[in-house]
């Protein structure tokens, strides 16, 4: 869908903005506020049209797919960006998620930037800074990448469950040998 | 000799380790591990297992070179030192004669050394061909006799002692049965000079190029923390990094190195976050800034 086409302050017909949204009855509904959601974040006016959609895809794929709780946004001018925070399970402390369309490049101080400004707001002073970058494609699919400042050692294998692999069986013996 | 400087010597761009003590060194104190590239003389036609040289990054060569462990060398060639036309880069006085005196110096020792390596092996196969024989005597001295029995001859007294001097009139060592020891480094001092690694040459390329300049910095940095760096060739990234030695550590963390303001394509970084998720290790997107100060982020998937 070209974006630009989409007029900004009209929410007129907000089902033409999603026409690949074929949705029925209450569902049409949700479509219908989540798209005032899409002209809201427009309103913002700190991106442009492409990290606006995308942010809104990020959006609904968060609140809709992987059921995150309470996730809003919020426009940073600074970056010209839109930001989306929330919480994936009820009880858990609320992440970063930025947005971003796949055609974009970033340089590294540029990631560091936005990893700084975005997270400026929450107020964690121990952890370090992390967001999650939401990498979207231009046919809608969407990858969650964790970017952390410094180091985060790999979990370990899993052992156990590579004990009990025949295969992993098989390569033992043979070094045994 | 705990202050001697290993040598490392290049050849264009590569730097190589030929002596066996110096690699464990390098290994041992220094906690650098580079990679040996060398055939193994004696299964030459296989490659999972290498020996002798040990190839170093640049980086790690470096960094030998500037905490005064190592001295980058190249080697001097020949015809140059010869013809003299280069004054700068002679060692002082080397004219064609002076190489070629130390040259056929050189090999005169070498083929000296040869001579009393044969006469000692000779004499050794000389004195194991003795007490074989003395261990066997009994058993030829009752074959001889069971012979002589045979054709009818009256036994006399054996004549051991004669035998004896037999051995070492008719003991013949051939030339071809020598053992050789073939040197993986060059035992006696070759013409070499210093290479300084600061400045760019045909043997040192390295100096002064930014990508170089970034990932020596991370290197150097990421070594300063205590850890362990290989080629991160295998996964796509500027090193591995390992929490010890990497004969006991699989690798932590896939360093990527990047100049600060260089764009990362985002494809460039799921493919590299998924490689990294899949063999369980951690992308680190590093950077130097000019203040030498380095960054690290971790990438890794969300898992969502």
């Amino acid at each position: 869908m070209d974006v630009s086409m989409i007029p900004l302050h009209s929410p007129e017909n907000p089902a033409a903005i999603f026409p690949s949204l074929k949705l029925q009855g209450p569902v049409r509904l949700l479509t219908l506020l989540l798209s005032l959601d899409l002209l809201e974040m427009m309103a913002l006016d700190v991106a442009d049209a492409t990290q606006v959609y995308a942010a809104f895809l990020v959006y609904l794929d968060l609140l809709e797919a992987r059921n995150w709780w309470e996730v809003t946004y919020r426009g940073i001018s600074e970056l010209q960006m839109i930001c989306l925070y929330g919480c994936e399970r009820e009880a858990q402390s609320s992440q970063v998620v930025v947005p971003t369309p796949v055609t974009v490049s970033y340089s590294q101080e540029r990631i560091r930037k936005i990893m700084e400004i975005a997270c400026k707001t929450e107020n964690k002073q121990n952890t370090p800074m992390a967001v999650i970058l939401a990498i979207v494609e231009s046919d809608s699919t969407i990858v969650y990448y964790k970017l952390t400042d410094g180091f985060v050692v790999p979990e370990p294998p899993e052992c156990l469950q590579d004990m009990d692999n025949k295969q992993w069986r098989k390569k033992r013996r043979k070094f045994l040998k | 000799m705990e202050n001697a400087l290993i040598p490392i010597h290049l050849l264009q761009g590569t730097a190589l380790v030929w002596n066996m003590e110096d690699v464990r060194k390098i290994r041992q104190c220094h906690r650098l591990v580079g990679s040996l590239v060398g055939s193994l003389p004696r299964k030459p036609r296989q490659n999972a297992r290498l020996g002798l040289p040990l190839q170093l990054l640049p980086e790690e060569a470096r960094l030998l070179a500037e905490i005064r462990a190592a001295v980058l060398l190249r080697t001097v060639e020949h015809e140059k030192a010869a013809g003299g036309q280069d004054e700068g880069c002679d060692s002082e006085g080397s004219s064609s004669q002076g190489v070629e005196e130390v040259l056929l110096s050189e090999v005169a020792v070498y083929k000296q050394a040869l001579n009393e390596s044969y006469e000692e092996q000779w004499q050794l196969a000389l004195q194991e061909k003795r007490s074989l024989l003395e261990s066997l005597s009994e058993q030829i001295a009752q074959g001889r006799a069971r012979r002589r029995h045979e054709r009818g001859e009256q036994t006399g007294d054996p004549n051991q002692p004669a035998n004896r001097e037999d051995v070492k009139e008719n003991f013949h060592f051939p030339q071809e049965a020598m053992m050789v020891q073939l040197p993986t480094a060059r035992p006696a001092h070759s013409l070499t000079e210093v290479v300084d690694w600061q400045h760019p040459s045909p043997d040192w390329p390295h100096a002064g190029q930014l990508v170089h300049e970034i990932r020596y910095q991370v290197f150097r940095d990421l070594w300063e923390k205590g850890f362990f760096l290989t080629s991160g060739g295998k996964f796509g990234g500027d090193f591995l990094v390992y929490p010890g030695d990497p004969m006991r550590f699989h690798a932590h963390y896939i360093a990527l190195c990047t100049v600060p303001d260089e764009t990362l394509q985002l494809c460039d970084i799921v493919a590299a976050g998924r490689l990294g998720s899949n063999v369980k290790k951690t992308v680190l997107l590093c950077s130097a800034k000019q203040d030498g100060t380095v960054t690290y982020m971790s990438l890794q998937w969300a898992g969502l």
